[in-house]
Order: C-alpha cells, then structure tokens, then sequence
C-alpha cells in the first residue's frame, strides 16, 4: 500500500500536503481501495468552512456512500474539479491528481492531532492483521 | 460475550417516516446510545426512495407525484431509484466488527448479503452474486434496470436491491426485494425520455407462487441471524429516537415541497 513521506493523515483515511497554510487534501490508496470504483464525489463549496475531524464530504463508490472528514479546520479555497468529471482518478492517482479539496489552515497546531506516515503505516497494518 | 442486538420488527410505515428511522438508527449507534440493530419494513403508501446523490427534479415528474400522491424520498444510501410497493425492505447498522466485516466495502457488502442467499435458499432459490462489473443500461437511474457486482442474481436476472452507507467504520446497509415488480407503475411518474426498462424481477416470478411480506419478513430475519449467528432481542426506538425520526420527516416532508 502506498503511503507517501510527504503527507499527514487521519485515522479516518484522508491525507493531507501542507504547503505554507494551505493544505491539499485526498483520501489514501488505502480508502480507495477499500473502496473500490469510485464514481461520484460531492465536495463543499468554496468558501465554506469545515472543522477537523467532521465530516467534509461524501464520496460514491459501487454500492457505497461514505463520509470524508477533514484533516484541519478552515475555508475550503479550492475544489479540484477533474474530480467531479472524472471520479475514477481517484482510484489511479490518489495522492496526486485525484486530490479532493485545498483547506486554507486555520490553526497549524492541528498538524499535531493527525499521524505521520510511519504511523499511518502501522495503523493501516494493525486494520489489516 | 456476544453482542445483543436490538430487532426491530415488521411494520409498514410511510416513505418519510422508514427513511427518517433508517437515517436516526445509524446517528444513534453511531453515537453509541443504541446496540447493533437489524430491522425489516414495508410502505405505506407507496412511494420512491432516490440514491444520495441523485437529484428528484431531473429524474421525476413532481407534479404527476403529487397527483397520484407518491411520496418521494432522498435515502442516505447511494444507488438508484426505487419504487416501492410491493417490496421488503431490510436495515442493518452495526460496526465493522459486529460482523467481522472485510475493510473492503465491496468484500463486506458482499458477506452481508450473503443472508440473502441463505434466504433464497431456503425458499428452494439457488441465487448467486452478479459477477459481471456491469450489465444492462448503467445510465438509467432506475435500480432495476442494470446490475452491478456483487448483485443478487437469479437465473441472470437482479432479484433486488442494496446499498450502503459508511460513517467512519460504522457499517449501514438496506435494500429492496420486490415480491411482486410492476415497473409499469413508475413510467407515468417519470420525466420525459428516461427508460424503466428493467433487467430484474420479483420474487413471486422467481418462486412462481405466492409470498406473504410477513412470511419473507420473517425468512430475512432469521436468515440473518442465522447466517451470523447473532442474538436478536426484539424492541422499539428509544424515546430519543423517536423524537429524532419526527423531526427528520419534518425535514423530508420539507425537502419534497421546494421540487
């Protein structure tokens, strides 16, 4: 399973690339596989505020619809709009091009509440054993 | 020591009401105020449930709705409309491990309905699951009018339909299964152009006699039990759940008026 150096990540399977006080935001190659086809995504306006750990969107995939919760709190600024014509790059490019959503972070501190790649690598692990 | 579930029994509701209690079980388990819960419903009246993210206005024709006075409601579940009237439908909510559920939720879907199988089964029905990615016109947003894998399939054809909804690691999942399917009575409540042609069938057809909707009710919900040999204790919604479900058809009554 992928799971890039670079990224934050939640325990609900969401990363997160900070670059200054934004940050970039997908699901890992964990969730989508888990997944499986994805063929929807409904994603937040921009503009509209979102809180750490709450629910941002909602993601479609063969016979599922699931929840997506957001790594930081603040103003989404900007929805990648590949994603809406084209869900399935999700399932080929989850941390490249089928990032969901750029958060402009509200409080840095919140790095400290998600996992770094090695634990993320250890929680998805202990998932699967 | 093995969970208890709670079995809310067989009862016809009105559309509003069944998705309003199917929506409040999974935020009450999710909150931890209810255990894993399993129950079986029908409707009354008639009405058409949509997929999560369909839209009521490009698929149906509101007003012919309202003049025949079919109810249409938004479920919290992704897939495709549905018209129900002479059909069973099931809920589950429950965690991962309640079930020992596969993370994967096209593996897990799969071992839930796995029950209905068992169900089939035991009505003489060797079913099995649609193994095909897709069959049938996948464009239509009519649940019966093409397959998906892991549908359940009799003789080639859908005999029902499920879906789920995840919120974190809590598992819901409901589904239909027509005892009786007569798509001829959704054509005049849809828009112009889109096609119910249909690549499912109902129960009765499959078994070729009569089925009660308490006799299947009852078949489901020993199935599942017994396909996951759980404990069930039969009871109603909380008072907390109840007051939620009043406010959530408040809230589908409202979402239908401003179509």
């Amino acid at each position: 399973m992928n799971v890039p150096e670079n990224l934050l990540y939640t325990k609900e399977h969401e990363w997160a690339r900070v670059e200054g006080n934004l940050a970039y935001v997908g699901i890992t190659d964990y969730a989508q596989s888990s997944l499986g086809e994805i063929v929807f995504v409904e994603c937040p306006k921009i503009g509209k505020r979102c809180e750490q750990f709450k629910q941002f969107a909602t993601i479609e995939s063969v016979k599922s619809a699931s929840d997506l919760f957001a790594p930081f709190s603040g103003r989404i600024v900007k929805v990648n709009e590949q994603i809406q014509r084209t869900p399935e790059i999700i399932n080929q490019s989850p941390y490249e091009q089928g990032w969901l959503v750029v958060i402009e972070i509200e409080d840095e501190k919140e790095k400290e509440n998600l996992l770094s790649s090695s634990a993320y690598k250890e929680y998805i692990k202990a998932l699967s054993d | 020591m093995q969970k208890v579930w709670r079995f809310l029994p067989f009862a016809y509701y009105h559309p509003y009401t069944n998705m309003a209690i199917d929506e409040v079980i999974l935020e009450a388990y999710k909150a931890g105020f209810v255990p894993p819960t399993f129950r079986v419903y029908g409707w009354r009246p008639a009405g058409i449930s949509i997929g999560y993210f369909q839209k009521a206005e490009e698929i149906l024709d509101i007003s012919a709705c309202r003049r025949k006075g079919i109810p249409f409601v938004r479920r919290i579940s992704a897939g495709q409309m549905v018209f129900h009237s002479q059909d069973v439908c099931y809920a589950l909510v429950c965690s991962k491990d309640d079930l020992c559920l596969s993370n994967s939720v096209k593996e897990s879907f799969k071992q839930i309905s796995r029950f209905l199988i068992n169900a089939y089964r035991s009505l003489g029905l060797e079913t099995d699951f649609f193994l095909e990615k897709e069959t049938g016109n996948k464009h239509s947003p009519f649940c019966f009018a093409f397959s998906r894998e892991f549908d359940i399939a009799f003789q080639g054809r859908k005999l029902g339909g499920s879906a789920q909804r995840r919120k974190g690691d809590v598992v819901f999942q409901h589904g239909s299964i027509p005892l009786r399917l007569k798509v001829e009575k959704l054509a005049p409540l849809l828009r112009k152009g889109i096609s119910i042609e249909s690549k499912a069938l109902g129960l009765e057809e499959a078994l070729g006699r009569p089925i009660s909707f308490n006799e299947f009710a009852r078949l489901i919900t020993e199935s599942f039990k017994c396909t996951f040999s759980l404990r069930f204790k039969t009871a109603g919604l909380t008072p907390r759940e109840k007051r939620e479900v009043r406010l959530a058809v408040k809230r589908y009554e409202k979402a239908a008026l401003v179509k």
